[in-house]
């Protein structure tokens, strides 16, 4: 908490990212999608529509690669053999 | 079958809301008349730079040290090289916070790093998140340079060409 508190916004690197930096992917996929659909989005009243379902897909397709190389690494390359 | 391509003219193209674009990310499609298409663009851009300098620090976009990844950051334009300027001015002049020393190296034998110096995750994310507002900037600048004036309406054809008729 204090490390919080003694802080310096933008000058100084935010506390603690070592431990939520997973969470980024968030600010990512939304900043990524919101540019993206600005410029591909033919009818912007779907843009809100279009931003959501993108960001999703992001942030779904990245769970699904950490999961799949969770998987591979922690389950099925420790049943190969050891020679 | 015979498929015809329009071919953009050169009058199709718009530089200045290019250059507009680069100076600011959005203000291309801004001053072309495509309002609400420029300030999404801007959202989006301003979402992945203050996120990528707040979880980072301003260290995260440095000229001198990391010069690979200041070339895709210098794709948001002047605010790129402002906050490398703020960079240098605050943290590097030790102003901001006391400067550490560092353990000798071969080329420098008294090496110092400001105490707010960006390590790790926070330095890693913060320069990853700037360097991809600006390579998205760039994507938005290469719109502006085609895109039609006040077509935001337009639901299909982004080109200028294509707004006005053109067969693509």
């Amino acid at each position: 908490m204090s490390t919080v508190l003694a802080w310096s916004p933008f000058l100084q690197p935010a506390p603690g990212v070592q431990h939520w930096w997973w969470l980024l992917v968030i600010p990512m996929a939304l900043g990524v999608s919101l540019s993206y659909k600005a410029i591909r989005t033919g009818d912007l009243r779907k843009f809100p529509r279009d931003v959501t379902v993108m960001a999703i897909q992001i942030v779904a397709l990245m769970v699904g690669i950490a999961i799949g190389l969770y998987i591979l690494v922690l389950v099925l390359l420790p049943l190969l053999p050891a020679e | 079958m015979t498929t015809e391509t329009a071919h953009p003219d050169l009058r199709d193209f718009r530089p200045l809301a290019a250059l507009l674009g680069w100076i600011f990310p959005g203000l291309g499609h801004i001053a072309s008349g495509n309002i609400r298409r420029g300030f999404y663009a801007m959202a989006g851009v301003l979402t992945l730079f203050f996120t990528g300098v707040l979880v980072g620090g301003i260290d995260c976009i440095d000229r001198k040290e990391d010069f690979l990844w200041f070339c895709g950051q210098a794709g948001c334009g002047p605010i790129t090289f402002a906050t490398s300027a703020a960079n240098d001015a605050f943290l590097k002049s030790g102003a901001a916070a006391p400067m550490i020393a560092l353990p000798p190296a071969q080329a420098n034998p008294s090496p110092e790093a400001s105490a707010f110096k960006g390590l790790a995750h926070a330095n890693e994310f913060g320069t990853f998140l700037v360097f991809l507002a600006g390579l998205m900037n760039i994507c938005v600048v290469l719109d502006a340079l085609v895109r039609a004036p006040r077509s935001d309406g337009v639901s299909s054809g982004r080109r200028a060409v294509d707004a006005a008729g053109g067969v693509a």
